[in-house]
């Protein structure tokens, strides 16, 4: 199976579904495919918008590393999808694809308004191709 | 129009209106729910968004460019 996504702002953003796995709740998110990333990952000041608190006792922590430096990362039950862009309709989302991990790193220093895709979720599809035409960039994902 | 084609679509033009800000958009009529250049004040009306039976999807232009390079603690 193909999938075949438009980019966003000239860049290989994906819109992608988040479920929170504490409520159940589903919303959308932008991602941007960095192979540089070695995981997945979304900046921390995301968290409280699920209904999570990065500071809650019991919220397992880590070390990262990325362009900022160190930074801590806060470990929150999140599982990602990818929508189907060619049988998705208003009100009437098609899931194609959904990650294994049931977690997710909120990182502290992550300064965007953008999740991360990382190596972790893309070495699991069989090809990513990031194209340029006329129709503008194209992210072709073979699962 | 593929259906997600015009969610992009609504989503760059969205950017544009509001280039400072987080939005909040109902994914299914494109709707804006909330504007806001702080995103913590838009946190009760994501959660009643996402109570509802919609999709919302949240979003903020850039508003410059970024280098985003992430290694994990264990490949240091």
């Amino acid at each position: 199976m193909t999938l075949v996504y438009p980019g966003l702002l000239g860049k290989p953003i994906l819109i992608v579904s988040v479920e929170d796995l504490l409520s159940g709740n589903r919303f959308l998110f932008p991602m941007l495919l960095d192979t540089g990333a070695d995981e997945t990952c979304f900046p921390a000041k995301y968290a409280p918008f699920l209904g999570h608190s990065n500071l809650a006792p019991g919220v397992r922590k880590k070390r990262c590393r990325g362009v900022g430096g160190i930074s801590i990362a806060y470990i929150h039950s999140v599982q990602l999808s990818l929508l189907d862009p060619a049988k998705s309709k208003k009100s009437h989302q098609v899931v194609a694809w959904t990650a294994r991990a049931k977690v997710a790193s909120f990182v502290q220093k992550l300064d965007i308004d953008r999740g991360l895709l990382g190596i972790d979720i893309v070495k699991r599809w069989k090809s990513v191709c990031i194209e340029n035409g006329i129709k503008g960039m194209q992210i072709r994902i073979r699962l | 129009m593929k259906y997600y084609n015009e969610l992009i679509a609504n989503i760059g033009r969205s950017m544009k209106a509001h280039p400072r800000s987080t939005v909040l958009m109902d994914a299914d009529s494109f709707r804006i729910i909330a504007v806001a250049k702080d995103p913590k004040k838009l946190t009760g009306k994501f959660k009643r968004a996402l109570a509802g039976r919609g999709h919302t999807v949240v979003f903020k232009q850039p508003d410059e460019r970024a280098v985003w390079i992430l290694a994990t603690g264990s490949a240091l």
